[in-house]
């Protein structure tokens, strides 16, 4: 069945481009392509494929030490194994994870019955756009945000950017955006932003005078660079937006990860700058959430009334989900929870306050019940995740984002229609997901016990199908209802109450795109323990290669590195 | 007999295969380009081409140009008189009236009537302005064999040139109307389209409007030409700025200048004032290269040559971005204006199967991603509708065919609906509608029931789509197609008809007509003295026609020619 590109081709294996081209163009003149459509797709991919090889043949022909390196180390070639035409070592492409929590969440809904659904993934950039997720988690492309792709000349007489000597403005914006930065937390202040916004038009002019190529650079590097900043970049945005046209793409469905973030992002921040004017129609309802602290049980005298905020927080949070960490989590969950006056305290206002509560009650009731069926549910989720002993509060207390988080999914799960077991599952899933998600930023005991889960939940999944270990391998997490044996549950338990004891449970820091070297040792044994041929964990290893064994190459190679204590482990735990 | 014509938004023009090369095919005036310009005098006389384009000056309610941006929509131009709807015309129409002219000039030159065309489109047209150019097609008799992309056909023609290997080049199409870029390579008689972009709002229509902008404050301080009916106004501007442009091709400044009733409003331009009204429109210039180079993964710098097609690129403002743009100087060696229709003549030859072409093959691709509309859940346990889900990807290679699974979202649902898009907007509103499919399926809970959902798309770019449920085993199949959309064979027919109303100058007459019509535009663009020398001459040209002698029309017409051109180079207008 499986033909190789060479026999499509017609030719033997070659490193020649050429002799491929001319059995390509002679095969596409022996046949009629509108009526053999999928031939020519088969012939098209025969010759992209051998072009591929013929490259690689190429590049493993000549010897690729035009100048002496460094002293090759001694010891781990040898060991490697017996075909001499293989690379010493191979890279382990890490599945590129998506951000912070979980995908979406493709389960059967009713009512919706004139619907289809894609069975697939869907656009990372609007899953972190819907999420709120923050620039840092971006898989991007992993520039040095510090090599800048170009030094526009000598700015040091430019006293006005503020240049150290010999730093050029994309340096200064570079470092002025740095996410590791001390005060990263904040915005950026007036001096500061003078700063990067003349070193951003000077980078901008440079980009407007350069070559195709260079301007390209220059755009992936400022779109990056931007996006990590994000939220400190927010008053730049609309400057590169209005140089490179960013507008255009992000609304495309294969806009770049960077460009859809950003602009989410400067959409959310227009929304910001314009609610914050005494005019707008939600500045009320805005400034009411921003402030700290409970809201006010007598908020229907003065204050914004109930209609604005709920159509605020339904508005932003499914536009602008990024936004709410603008308000005060209290202030919102009080809102939330219904008119104060419907419990006990309505007989002080007489008939007036009355007929405003009967107008209102129809709408509050159900909104607190399903307030208190949240409660509920979360009182049965939180013990689940984190062990008994551990409540709510505990949580509010120690992490009081991934409270909010886990509040909100719930209720939304709850306001579908969802048993409160799908919201304990989901809970589950989110605690797990950043469990492993940070635990494998960790070192020492903590990546250790975060890998063992991980190999625990690959375990499990791949028990029930190939797809759901493949699932968990690039999510990076195991579904709430994919049961895990209770001593494992245990262990899960009380490592994320650890991480959460420790404050180390928040929003995951992504990473790009990672690789690392796997000792020629570490390989052998993972062919021993799959029992799959060399090329097949080759294969595996750089993603390609059917699920099954990209499942099993995960999981041994997971096994064998835990219990290695060999080089890179460290770097080779935290690819996978 | 099969002929390749290039439609083009300013120009278009026809090329014939004969004895193993294209040739252009020149019209009655012995040119090869043909204005896309169509004027209709209320008692049906219609003019085409050079002198239709100088009635825009003298009559501009009935003149129409620049039609081909309106092509795909329901846009009418009112021409004349009530020749039928009230005298309103379509993109089509007019296109049809276009394509039938250059098919009268094939006639006289080969003694044969064609009926069969490749017709080239640019590559960024959508699907609905490809259907309205293949019935344009068909409205003026000619059956459309294959619709060619613009930069490809000039692709073709260059690449042809020595029928040698080439390295990847591109090509940068910027026409009167739409801009197109496309990367494309040749080995061994192959001749391979990588990857295309374009912008299908941008010409050289624009630097033009750009130019009108900039400078109609200053000739017109007091607003006096808003007292002037719109379509009069326009054709002013539009032909100021259009003569003021190509000045500056070959000066550093340029007059910019019209005449009002009795007086002439002037301005000089120069060439910096230009580029920088122009700077908005040199910008969008760079994301089609971008996009094309990203899709087909070639750098910049590995390209071996930027050929220019389309006349928009003779402008030095253009071609300065353009060497900028790539860091060196583009390749001008085919004909800016003919290369396409060479282009669309040789794969005429090729639909043909000509033997002097039997070893090349050329490859294109999909410029446009084509999809269905879908709905997902998002993170928030939300709904999310209108979403697109592509189904094949853009830049493909055509034909190709592709197939992707959708399952119900909801608990028993009795029916899949398929919206068919084609675009690149992750949400379906902003992509262009083509047509709508709808399933049976048995009722199941939720995601339990798929169906698998093919698209295939030919090399002519039709496309087709077929259902499939295998639960159920039900197919359904939508073939998109001008049949789909289009107001039906009859009223096809009653419109064709429509047309055959209209009176044609006949072809021997055709000098006369053009002399006669640019004789007026000059009277019009010009005051005092000359205005009354031209109405002179044009009345003793009048007198000529009138003996109906040839011998001294042709001398009068000689005449005139030699008055008229000294006229026009002398003044700048």
């Amino acid at each position: 069945m499986s033909r190789t590109p060479w026999s499509i081709l017609g030719i033997g294996r070659t490193a020649d481009a050429a002799a491929i081209r001319k059995a390509y163009a002679a095969r596409l003149k022996a046949m009629d392509v509108d009526s053999d459509v999928e031939g020519f797709a088969q012939l098209r991919q025969a010759r992209d494929h051998a072009l591929r090889l013929a490259r690689n043949l190429a590049a493993t022909a000549e010897p690729a030490q035009p100048e002496p390196g460094p002293e090759p180390k001694q010891g781990d070639e040898p060991e490697f194994g017996p075909s001499p035409d293989a690379p010493p070592r191979w890279t382990y492409a890490a599945p590129q994870l998506s951000g912070d929590w979980s995908r979406a969440d493709l389960a059967a809904r009713p009512g919706e019955p004139d619907d289809t659904t894609m069975l697939g993934r869907m656009a990372w950039a609007a899953a972190a756009a819907r999420e709120g997720v923050s620039g840092a988690g971006i898989p991007l492309t992993t520039i040095d945000p510090f090599t800048a792709p170009f030094l526009p000349g000598n700015h040091t007489a430019d006293d006005t950017l503020g240049l150290r000597p010999g730093e050029t403005p994309a340096e200064r914006l570079a470092i002025l955006l740095d996410p590791e930065r001390e005060t990263a937390g904040e915005p950026l202040t007036e001096a500061e932003a003078r700063q990067a916004t003349r070193a951003l038009r000077k980078i901008l002019d440079d980009a407007a005078q350069a070559q195709i190529t260079r301007a390209q650079q220059i755009e992936d590097w400022l779109a990056e660079v931007l996006a990590r900043g994000w939220p400190r970049s927010a008053p730049l945005l609309e400057d590169a937006n209005a140089a490179f046209g960013w507008e255009r793409e992000w609304a495309a469905h294969d806009a770049r990860p960077g460009v859809a973030f950003l602009g989410a992002r400067l959409r959310g921040y227009r929304f910001q700058q314009s609610v914050l004017q005494p005019g707008h129609r939600y500045h009320k309802a805005w400034n009411e959430l921003v402030r700290p602290g409970r809201a006010s049980r007598f908020r229907m005298l003065r204050g914004p009334a109930q209609g604005e905020v709920d159509s605020l927080l339904r508005g932003m949070r499914q536009n602008f989900p990024e936004l709410e960490t603008h308000f005060a989590p209290e202030r919102v969950a009080s809102w939330e929870s219904g008119n104060p006056f419907a419990s006990g305290l309505l007989i002080f206002f007489g008939v007036i306050a009355l007929s405003i509560v009967i107008a209102l009650a129809n709408g509050s009731s159900s909104r607190e019940s399903l307030e208190r069926d949240t409660r509920q549910a979360m009182q049965a989720a939180v013990p689940e995740a984190f062990g008994e002993g551990h409540d709510s509060s505990w949580l509010w207390d120690k992490q009081p984002e991934l409270a909010g988080l886990l509040n909100a999914q719930a209720r939304t799960l709850l306001e579908n229609g969802d048993s409160e077991a799908a919201v304990v599952d989901k809970v589950v899933e989110i605690v797990r997901g950043r469990s492993f998600l940070n635990g494998r930023e960790l070192a020492g005991g903590d990546l250790d016990t975060a890998m063992h889960l991980r190999l625990a939940q690959l375990r499990a999944a791949q028990s029930r199908s190939v797809a759901a270990c493949i699932d968990v391998r690039n999510s990076g997490v195991l579904h709430g209802a994919i049961p895990l044996p209770e001593h494992l549950r245990g262990q899960e338990r009380a490592f994320a109450a650890h991480l959460a004891e420790t404050g180390r449970l928040g929003r995951p820091k992504g990473h790009g795109e990672r690789s690392a070297m796997v000792p020629g040792r570490l390989i052998d044994q993972v062919v021993a323990a799959t029992r799959l041929s060399r090329d097949t964990v080759q294969q595996a290893m750089s993603g390609k290669g059917d699920d099954a064994a990209g499942c099993a190459v995960t999981i041994a190679l997971l096994d064998r590195t835990l219990a290695w204590q060999g080089e890179n482990r460290r770097e080779i735990l935290m690819t996978l | 007999m099969l002929i390749g014509i290039d439609l083009g938004t300013t120009n278009s023009a026809v090329a014939i295969w004969r004895d193993g090369e294209a040739v252009l095919v020149p019209n009655a005036l012995g040119d090869f380009l043909t204005p896309s310009a169509v004027s209709i005098a209320r008692d049906g006389q219609a003019w085409i081409g050079r002198p239709a384009l100088d009635r825009l000056a003298t009559h501009p309610q009935d003149t129409a140009t620049s039609f081909k941006r309106l092509m795909g929509t329901a846009s009418t131009t009112r021409l004349g008189g009530k020749v039928y709807k009230a005298g309103d015309y379509n993109a089509e129409d007019l296109s049809a009236l276009v394509l039938g002219a250059l098919a009268a000039d094939v006639e006289a030159l080969t003694g044969e009537r064609p009926t069969e065309a490749v017709v080239t489109v640019p590559a960024y047209f959508n699907d609905r302005q490809r259907k309205a150019t293949r019935r344009a097609g068909e409205l003026a008799g000619l059956t459309v064999r294959r619709l060619i992309n613009e930069p490809t056909a000039a692709a073709l023609a260059f690449g042809l040139q020595d029928k040698g290997d080439r390295e990847p080049f591109l090509v940068f199409d910027l026409g009167g109307g739409t801009f197109d870029v496309s990367v494309v390579e040749m080995f061994d008689g192959v001749v391979e389209v990588r990857a295309s972009a374009g912008d299908n709002r941008l010409g050289g229509d624009d630097f033009d409007d750009a130019l009108a902008a900039m400078a109609r404050p200053r000739i017109d301080p007091a607003h006096r030409l808003n007292a002037l009916p719109a379509p009069q106004r326009e054709a002013l501007l539009k032909r100021a700025a259009e003569t003021c442009r190509r000045a500056l091709g070959t000066a550093s400044e340029a007059e910019f200048a019209l005449v009002l009733g009795e007086e002439r409003l002037a301005a000089v331009i120069t060439e910096a004032e230009f580029e920088s009204a122009c700077e908005p429109l040199l910008r969008r210039l760079r994301e089609p290269v971008v996009r094309a180079l990203r899709d087909c993964a070639i750098d910049a710098s590995e390209l071996s040559e930027i050929v220019l097609v389309g006349g928009a690129t003779r402008m030095p403002v253009v071609r300065r971005a353009i060497t900028r743009l790539f860091g060196r100087f583009p390749n001008a060696s085919v004909h800016p204006d003919h290369a396409v229709a060479l282009g669309a003549a040789m794969q005429a030859a090729l639909v043909g199967r000509d033997a002097a072409l039997d070893e090349i093959r050329i490859t294109d691709v999909c410029p446009f991603t084509l999809g269905v509309e879908v709905a997902e859940q998002d993170g928030h346990g939300g709904l999310q509708r209108g979403l697109f889900s592509p189904v094949i990807e853009r830049n493909t290679p055509v034909p190709v065919s592709r197939m992707n699974t959708y399952s119900t979202l909801g608990d028993n649902q009795k029916t899949l609906e398929f919206g068919i898009y084609q675009g690149e907007a992750r949400e379906v509103r902003g992509n262009v509608k083509l047509g709508h499919i709808a399933i049976p399926v048995p009722p199941r809970p939720a995601g339990e029931v798929s169906a698998q959902v093919r698209f295939s798309y030919d090399s002519s770019g039709l496309l087709e789509i077929d259902v499939h449920v295998p639960a159920s085993g039900v197919e359904r199949n939508l073939v998109i197609v001008d049949e789909e959309d289009r107001p039906g064979r009859k009223e096809l027919d009653s419109r064709r008809a429509a047309l055959a109303k209209l009176k044609f100058h006949p072809r021997e007459e055709a000098g006369n007509v053009a002399i006669m019509a640019r004789a007026e535009r000059c009277y019009e663009d010009h005051i005092g003295d000359v205005r009354q020398a031209i109405g002179h001459w044009i009345t003793l040209f009048a007198g000529a026609l009138d003996t109906q002698d040839p011998r001294r029309i042709a001398d009068a017409r000689a005449m005139l020619v030699a008055r008229l051109d000294e006229v026009e180079i002398v003044t700048p207008l």
